[in-house]
């Protein structure tokens, strides 16, 4: 607590205790943010509960859908599932850690952006800071559930690289969908109000990344692979999941791409959120 | 009845301002749109383009395209205005005002939907006719009854809103209900599928639903699944329905007054 109270003026440090400094008021943030929504107990499970309800419809729809068409560019009801297993997972832990991103317009509007600058903390540290959305557990949850449905319809063929590879892709379909929030918020900037266009890429995101890309013309294939990135989100390390190949001839090395394009990705979003930072102008009073 | 057209025609004023909204909306309803259809093309070239369910690949797709021009239309999903004057004890004044307190919610949702139906329906349904091939209704007759079936599919949702709204004068919190309602009227209204490629025993259940009344029913008369006398068997159930809410909606507006809770002083 020392280097914060020191009369408000930043202690000089390097950069790296600068790192370790801001992860630690992180650390101390979030902490604070769980212990919070963790005072309204029912409350809190109810919105979990909600969360989860709400993604758990295609769990319903899914099977629906299977049981009257045969299948889906060739991918079984199980394949699918893991698909929308990887992508709903990893779109849930984004969307909890995230969740503070999504305050920009109000921050903007209201002038609070103005006081984030002043602060000897990147902003990109205290919008991360400004909220850690425990109640959205529920779609990652949704997730799971989907997992266990997909394992027990499909018979994945575990390895060692199999298992080791799993919680990368959830990592980096993480960090992928982070990306796209970032942008998203990077754009407030000059919009003001959250413009619904951002669904799109987050909501849109993770539904087109619940299905075989195969399914999407050559044009839209090459946006998912090449501009945002979201067929490394499921389908690209799904291939090698699954032990499928990509009707278009794609190498099925590509699967292992995903990681290093997810934080080739997330570098670069990040990049444009700095450069936002410094061309914001404030709305004033 | 004066009032009520004024009231209406304001709502309907009040959405026509924001156009840049509208916009955004009908580019991200299409972006989803085109996803859906994509899928749909998918299911069907792996069954050889067979019809399934008695929807064939056009069907399917305009299908899509109505969802998506009556998520505002019908303001699907949240819509907590009325929800919102309980909370913030605004409801008070709104009771104690010389009008029908169900009417002047009905008026001003008409004039919001209206306003939609320009700003986002429309708008949807043309954007899919460019990109895919759907199917229209051939008769003009057809056209009359399907704009019916979007008017009674309107006061199905709105009636239906109003007494989850409503029901906020109990659940304080009232976050997680809304979220469990969005489900039930996602699915069951054939939102997410249309209800033709749901389990029959499902189907059968949502048939007698007030739900299908929303999108389904609008669906299968623009599709020309249901003509002449079956037509007009449908929009009378959506009718029937209509009616049964709205006055369950007006005995709950009594009841809610008895009990009303004003937050804060």
């Amino acid at each position: 607590m020392a280097s914060v109270s020191s009369g408000g003026i930043a202690p000089i440090r390097s950069a790296a205790s600068d790192w370790r400094y801001e992860v630690g008021l992180y650390r101390r943030f979030v902490g604070a943010l769980v212990r919070g929504q963790m005072q309204y107990r029912a409350s809190f499970f109810m919105q979990v509960f909600s969360s989860f309800a709400g993604n758990a419809l295609e769990l319903v729809v899914l099977p629906f859908t299977f049981a009257r068409f045969r299948n889906l560019a060739g991918w079984s009801l199980g394949e699918v599932l893991f698909l929308f297993a990887l992508a709903t997972i990893s779109f849930g832990i984004h969307e909890v850690v995230t969740a503070g991103f999504d305050e920009m317009p109000t921050y903007i509007r209201q002038g609070t952006f103005d006081r984030v600058l002043l602060r000897p903390v990147t902003p990109f540290m205290q919008m991360l800071a400004a909220d850690f959305a425990m109640r959205r557990f529920g779609r990652a949850f949704s997730g799971v559930v989907a997992l266990g449905i997909a394992l027990s319809l499909v018979h994945v063929h575990w390895t060692w690289g199999k298992a080791l590879f799993f919680p990368i892709t959830i990592a980096s379909s993480v960090l992928l969908f982070a990306a796209i929030t970032v942008l998203g918020a990077t754009l407030c900037f000059w919009t003001v109000e959250r413009t619904e266009v951002i669904n799109i890429f987050t909501y849109g995101g993770t539904y087109m990344a619940s299905y075989p890309i195969s399914i999407l013309q050559r044009w839209l294939r090459q946006i998912v692979t090449f501009v945002i990135p979201l067929a490394f989100v499921a389908y690209y390390p799904g291939l090698y999941f699954l032990d499928r190949r990509d009707p278009f001839g794609v190498p099925s090395q590509v699967s292992f791409a995903a990681p290093v394009v997810s934080v080739t990705f997330f570098v670069i979003a990040w990049r444009v959120w700095e450069w936002g930072v410094r061309h914001y102008q404030s709305t004033g009073n | 009845m004066r009032l009520y057209y004024e009231v209406a025609r304001r709502a309907f004023r009040q959405q026509l301002a924001y156009r840049a909204a509208a916009l955004a909306g009908v580019i991200t309803n299409a972006a989803f749109g085109c996803f859906k259809a994509l899928i749909f093309i998918a299911l069907y070239r792996s069954q050889g383009g067979q019809s399934v369910g008695g929807y064939d690949v056009r069907d399917a797709l305009t299908f899509v395209w109505l969802a998506q021009g009556m998520i505002a239309v019908a303001a699907i999903w949240g819509w907590y205005d009325i929800a919102q004057t309980i909370t913030t004890g605004a409801v008070a004044t709104d009771l104690s005002r010389p009008y029908d307190y169900f009417t002047f919610w009905y008026a001003r949702d008409s004039g919001r939907a209206a306003a939609q139906m320009l700003l986002r329906g429309v708008p949807s349904l043309l954007i899919g006719a460019l990109l895919f091939q759907l199917r229209f209704p051939t008769q003009p007759g057809q056209w009359v009854l399907f704009a019916v079936s979007i008017v009674l599919a309107v006061t199905v949702s709105f009636a239906l809103r109003f007494l989850l709204n409503l029901g906020a004068f109990w659940w304080l919190d009232f976050r997680g209900i809304a979220g469990l309602w969005n489900l039930l009227v996602t699915l069951l209204s054939g939102f997410e599928l249309p209800l033709v490629y749901f389990p029959d025993w499902l189907r059968g259940v949502c048939d007698v639903l007030p739900f299908r009344g929303i999108i389904q029913t609008p669906a299968d008369i623009f599709l020309g699944k249901a003509t002449g006398g079956a037509a007009l068997a449908l929009i009378g159930r959506q009718a029937l329905w209509a009616a049964v809410l709205v006055m369950c909606a007006q005995l709950m507006v009594l009841v809610a007054t008895r009990k009303v809770v004003i937050q804060g002083g």
